[in-house]
C-alpha cells in the first residue's frame, strides 16, 4: 500500500562512495570485491544494489560500515562519505557511533543477528542506552512501541520472547525493529527477506517500505532479486563482477536496460507475469575475480563483444547524455537496438 | 539431437519391467492416492504429507508448489521411498511402490532419477564425475558399457566428455547441476523428480538448467514432477501445477488454470505475492497481502488450515475441513468456497 513512491533525486546527498576498491584475501588469491565503486544514497530514497552471488555487493555493503573482515578485508582506494565525512578513515570509536545510530544494517539471516540467550526486548534496550542515556524502563517502552511499529502482534508479551522462539518473519521484523531503533539516516538491508517464504517476504518488504516512509530514512537495499528491487526501490545499481556496470531509476532501467549484462538478465529470468516459453539465455558464469579478464568483465559472455571490449575497462558514463542512467559499457548504444 | 527413438530410449524401455507399449492405455505413470507422512514427537504429531493424491500422465510435468513445510519434498521424497510413508499408496506403471522389499525397490530406483536442491552438498567431492555419473549404473550395467555411458549422458546435459575426469570443486554451480542431472539420467529413468533444482543457482544460471530440462522432457519423452517454492519458474516448467499448503494439495489444475484462473484463495495469495519484476506493477493496488504467518504443522487449525490467514473465512471453514473437489473439467480446489471467490489471477 505505501510503497514509496518514486522521489525527487535532487534531495541531498546522505551517503556518497567514490571509486571504492575493496579487496579480500581468499585461499585462491586476493579478489578485488569491490573496483571503482561509484554511488550516491539521497535522502528519503531506496537505491537497491543488486547482482549475483559473488558480484561484491555484500562487501560493498561492509565496506561502507567498516565491517569488513580485520585480517583478510581492507579498502584499499576511495572513500565513502557520510554527510561529508570520509568513514575509510574514521576511528573505530567513531564507526562505533555511526553504526546503529547514524547507519543501521539489516542482514539476510535474523538468527545470527539476534544474541540467542537474550529476550527481544532486553537486546532493543540493550542496543538503545548504547548509544542514549535512557532510563532501563523508558528504553523498554520505546522497545515495545518499536515491535508494534514493525507489526508484531501482542509486542508487551513478545519482547519476553527469546529468538528461536519467533518464526523467521517476526525475527526478521525484530531486526528491523532493532535498526530502527535510534532513527538512522540510513538503512543498510542486506538480502532481508532472502531467507523468507514468499507470502512472509510480502509483509515484510511492506514493512520496510511503510518505515522507511514514515522515518524519512533512505533505505540500500542490497539483493540478488529483481522482483524485489522493481517491487521496492526508486533506482537500482546493477554489480557485476565487483563493478557496477549500470544505475538509474527504476523504471528506466527496466524498460530499457543500456548493459548487456541487465538486459540479458532482464530476458532470461523466469516471470511470474509472463506467458512461458524458452528463456533466452546468458552463456558461461561469472568470472572468477582473483583474475578477472582484463577489460570489460563481462565481455566473455556478451554477444556484442569486440576486441576493445576485451582489452579496455569501460568507462562509466551517462547514456543517453540528456538521462539519468549511467552505463560502463562501450556498446550501451547497441543494447536492445535488435 | 536424439528423438523419442535413441538408444537412450531403448535402455529406458528395456528396463521398464512392464508395460512396454506406450500405447496400451490410461494408465499413468505416476499414480499417488492418498499418500501421508506422520511424525510423532513426544508432544504432538507433526503431519508433513496428509492424503496426498495425484496422477502424472507419461511425457508429462507436474509442478508441486508452496512454501516451506508445506511437504512438496517430502511427498518427492515418500514416492522414491527415502521415506516409508504413514499411509496410502504409490503406483508406477501400475505397480505399488510402497509394498516392495529393499531388493526389488532398487530394481524400480533405475526408472525414478532425482535431482536435488543444493549440488554443493549432492556431489561426492572426492570421486571423479565418471565415477559420480555412473553410482546409479552399477547396480545393472556391465562395467564395459559404463564409460560410453556415461559419455553419452554428459554430452546429453551439455558436458564434454572429458569432464568425467574432473572432480567436483572444479565445476561451477550450474555445471555441478548438470552433472546431478546426468547421474540421474544415466540409468535411463523415465520419471525425473527435480526438488528445486534451481533454487541455489544465480540468475543468469538459472535459465541454462531450466532449458535443459525442457529439451530433455522433449528429446527423451521424460516425465517430470517439479518440486519448487518459486511460482514463477513452476509456470515456466510445468503444464500442470498443485498447490500444497501443511501437507495438503489445495488446488491442481493446468498452468492455465492455476495461474490464468486460481480457485483457492491461498493460491491467489502466493501469485500476489510474487514480486513481478516489473515496475509498472508497484502501484496497481492488486496485491492480497496475507496477514499472519504460516501455522505450525504441529498445531494446524482445525477445518481448512488456511482459514487463520484467509481474508473470506467463514464459520463453516473452522467447522469443516473442505474436500479436494472438482471445478469444471480437471481442477479440483480444496474451498467451501471455490466456485465464489472473487480472486486475482497472476500478473
Amino acid at each position: 500500500m505505501n510503497a514509496p513512491g518514486v522521489r525527487s533525486s535532487s534531495a541531498a546527498t546522505l551517503l556518497s562512495v567514490r571509486n571504492l576498491r575493496t579487496e579480500i584475501d581468499t585461499e585462491n588469491g586476493t579478489v578485488t570485491a569491490a573496483d571503482g565503486v561509484s554511488l550516491d544514497l539521497h535522502g528519503d530514497e531506496v537505491l537497491a544494489v543488486v547482482g549475483e552471488s559473488g558480484c561484491g555487493k555484500t562487501m560493498l555493503a561492509l565496506s561502507i560500515l567498516g565491517l569488513l573482515p580485520r585480517r583478510t578485508g581492507r579498502i584499499v582506494d576511495g572513500q565513502v562519505l557520510f554527510r561529508g565525512e570520509d568513514l575509510t578513515q574514521a576511528t573505530p570509536a567513531r564507526l562505533r557511533e555511526i553504526r546503529g545510530a547514524e547507519i543501521a544494517m539489516i542482514f539476510q539471516d535474523a538468527l545470527t543477528g539476534l544474541h540467542p540467550l537474550q529476550r527481544v526486548g532486553d537486546q532493543i534496550v540493550e542496543m538503545i542506552r548504547a548509544h542514549e542515556p535512557a532510563r532501563r524502563d523508558a528504553a523498554r517502552r520505546r522497545a515495545v512501541d518499536l515491535l508494534d511499529l514493525v507489526g508484531i502482534p501482542d509486542p508487551d508479551r513478545r519482547a519476553e520472547s527469546f529468538p528461536h522462539e519467533l518464526s523467521g518473519g517476526m525475527r526478521q521484523r525484530v531486526m528491523i525493529a532493532m535498526a530502527v531503533a535510534l532513527d538512522p539516516a540510513v538503512l543498510i538491508a542486506d538480502e532481508p527477506t532472502t531467507a523468507l517464504d514468499v507470502t512472509v517476504q510480502a509483509q515484510v518488504l511492506e514493512t520496510l517500505a511503510r518505515i522507511s516512509g514514515d522515518l524519512n530514512g533512505s533505505i540500500l537495499l542490497i539483493t540478488h532479486d529483481f522482483g524485489v528491487v522493481a517491487g521496492f526501490a526508486d533506482r537500482v545499481a546493477v554489480m557485476y563482477a565487483g563493478r557496477l556496470v549500470e544505475q538509474g531509476p527504476v523504471a528506466e532501467v527496466y524498460g530499457r536496460p543500456r548493459h548487456p549484462y541487465t538486459a540479458g538478465l532482464l530476458a532470461s529470468m523466469p516471470r511470474i507475469d509472463d506467458v512461458p516459453g524458452r528463456l533466452p539465455r546468458i552463456a558461461g558464469t561469472p568470472p572468477n575475480l582473483v583474475s578477472p579478464p582484463p577489460g570489460c568483465r563481462f565481455a566473455p559472455r556478451c554477444s556484442l563483444a569486440g576486441d576493445i571490449c576485451r582489452e579496455v575497462p569501460p568507462e562509466t558514463r551517462l547514456w543517453p547524455p540528456d538521462g539519468g542512467v549511467t552505463v560502463a559499457c562501450h556498446h550501451a548504444e547497441q543494447v536492445g537496438a535488435g | 539431437m536424439a528423438g523419442p527413438s535413441s538408444p537412450h530410449h531403448d535402455v529406458a524401455y528395456r528396463h521398464s519391467g512392464e508395460d512396454r507399449n506406450p500405447g496400451s492405455g490410461p494408465t499413468p505413470l505416476l499414480a499417488v492416492e492418498g499418500l501421508a507422512k506422520h511424525f510423532s514427537t513426544r508432544r504432538a504429531t507433526l503431519k508433513a504429507v496428509d492424503g496426498v493424491s495425484f496422477t502424472l500422465e507419461e511425457g508429462r510435468s507436474l509442478g508441486l508448489v508452496g512454501e516451506s513445510g508445506c511437504g512438496k519434498s517430502t511427498t518427492a521424497r515418500l514416492i522414491l521411498r527415502l521415506l516409508e510413508p504413514t499411509a496410502g499408496s504409490v503406483r508406477f506403471r501400475g505397480r505399488e511402490l510402497t509394498t516392495l522389499s529393499q531388493a526389488e525397490m532398487r530394481r524400480v530406483r533405475s526408472q525414478l532419477g532425482i535431482v536435488f536442491q543444493d549440488p554443493y552438498a549432492s556431489l561426492n567431492p572426492r570421486m571423479t564425475l565418471r565415477n559420480v555419473v555412473a553410482e546409479g549404473l552399477r547396480v545393472w550395467h556391465p562395467e564395459a558399457d559404463i564409460d560410453r555411458r556415461v559419455a553419452e549422458v554428459l554430452e546429453r546435459v551439455g558436458l564434454a566428455a572429458r569432464f568425467a575426469r574432473r572432480y567436483p570443486h572444479e565445476l561451477s554451480g550450474g555445471q555441478r547441476q548438470r552433472v546431478a542431472i546426468a547421474r540421474a539420467l544415466a540409468p535411463g529413468p523415465s520419471l525425473l523428480i527435480c526438488d528445486e533444482p534451481v533454487s541455489a543457482l544465480d540468475v543468469s544460471v538459472q535459465a541454462q538448467i531450466l532449458n535443459l530440462l525442457a529439451d530433455l522432457q522433449h528429446e527423451l519423452r521424460l516425465t517430470i514432477l517439479f518440486i519448487s517454492h518459486d511460482l514463477a519458474v513452476v509456470r515456466h516448467v510445468c503444464e500442470r501445477v498443485a498447490v500444497m499448503h501443511l501437507g495438503r494439495i489445495v488446488e491442481i489444475g493446468t498452468r492455465a488454470q492455476v495461474y490464468g484462473n486460481p480457485r483457492h484463495p491461498y493460491t491467489a495469495a502466493l501469485l500476489s505475492a510474487v514480486p513481478a519484476p516489473d515496475p509498472a506493477r508497484r502501484h496497481d493496488g492488486r496485491r492480497v497481502q496475507l496477514s499472519g504467518e504460516i501455522p505450525s504443522p504441529l498445531d494446524p487449525p482445525s477445518g481448512c488450515t488456511f482459514r487463520t490467514r484467509c481474508a473470506h473465512a467463514a464459520e463453516l471453514c473452522a467447522a469443516t475441513e473442505p474436500e479436494l473437489t472438482p471445478r469444471g473439467v480437471d481442477h479440483p480446489v480444496a474451498c467451501h468456497f471455490a466456485a465464489d471467490l472473487p480472486l486475482t489471477p497472476a500478473p
